[in-house]
């Protein structure tokens, strides 16, 4: 069940990706893409197989719902994330935006440990949630960072 | 956990010459592409480093380990940023080939070649090593896949 969960989040973050109304382009969103999901698969790496503070299940399926949950679902959400936190001019309604896709985060690593995907050792879904929270900081620091790198090189551009 | 050598020796040589001498050449190398499209065309090729080693090299499949040990080390992270210059030298020579049409397979066939070259020499001198019966031939569409996702990835950012 969990991989039949975890196919379908994916496919309905993919196409919410695709058609999201974003003025930023393929490229500025893939290189968000990449950098969180470097993070992400270093940090597990880490937590998983060298202090194994948790255990991932040996289960082929539930591996693959693993993976999609590490390169996929938390990557496409936080590019999701950055890409309407950046839209959003009110304080209140980035931070209600931030609240609730640490909510949707929440419920996708409690889903992981009910179907056995993740075993939390010496881990908890506190120390998740602020994991997943400095996972967000860095989609929109490396967002913001992308939006300054281009606007610099389209005044050099112009400048020559 | 497999401990394979504990010593400073070629596997390290090869990860540090050759992240220095390539990325020497990136710099070096006339220019085609914005910063954008050139951090993004490496960062490519680092994550999808990471995302095969730390997806078949991982329990439960665990089919090779990289560098000395089976744990993650620094020397690994070190070995994946190699994987950015070559990408980034897959798309450039695209660019600057010209390369059209069915020249495209020869173009990622030739490439395949060249990386079970790479990956042969990293068996020789210990920066893989094989498990559970996984031989070089299964990268040969590991790395024919990837190659191909690499040049939908150019075609899209430039189009977009």
């Amino acid at each position: 069940m969990a991989l039949s969960i975890a196919i379908t989040i994916s496919i309905i973050l993919l196409h919410l990706s695709i058609f999201q109304h974003s003025k930023h382009s393929f490229l500025d969103n893939s290189i968000v893409f990449f950098v969180v999901s470097i993070f992400i698969m270093n940090y597990l790496t880490i937590i998983a197989w060298n202090k194994e503070f948790i255990a991932v299940s040996t289960d082929d399926s539930l591996f693959v719902s693993f993976l999609l949950h590490r390169n996929l679902i938390t990557p496409l959400l936080i590019v999701l994330f950055a890409n309407t936190f950046r839209k959003q001019k009110g304080v209140l309604v980035k931070v209600g935006l931030l609240a609730s896709t640490l909510l949707i985060m929440y419920l996708f690593n409690f889903g992981s440990v009910y179907f056995d995907v993740e075993n939390y050792k010496e881990w908890n879904l506190l120390l998740a949630s602020m994991m997943d929270f400095i996972v967000l900081t860095i989609g929109v620091v490396t967002l913001h960072f992308v939006v300054f790198l281009k606007t610099k090189e389209t005044q050099n551009y112009g400048g020559l | 956990m497999e401990v394979y050598d504990q010593s400073f020796n070629q596997n390290e040589w090869f990860v540090i010459i050759s992240i220095f001498v390539l990325f020497t050449l990136l710099f070096v190398l006339p220019k085609l592409f914005s910063l954008l499209e050139t951090i993004g065309y490496c960062l490519f090729g680092l994550f999808i480093g990471m995302f095969s080693d730390q997806t078949l090299s991982i329990a439960p499949w665990d089919f090779y380990d990289v560098n000395d040990t089976a744990a993650y080390q620094v020397t690994d992270f070190l070995s994946y940023l190699m994987y950015c210059p070559y990408s980034y030298f897959f798309v450039y020579f695209y660019v600057r080939l010209n390369i059209k049409g069915p020249y495209t397979i020869l173009y990622i066939v030739i490439w395949t070649a060249a990386s079970l070259l790479m990956e042969w020499i990293g068996t020789k001198i210990g920066l893989y090593h094989f498990n559970k019966g996984y031989s070089m031939y299964w990268s040969v569409p590991i790395y024919l896949f990837f190659q191909s996702i690499l040049v939908i990835y150019f075609e899209v950012t430039k189009r977009t």
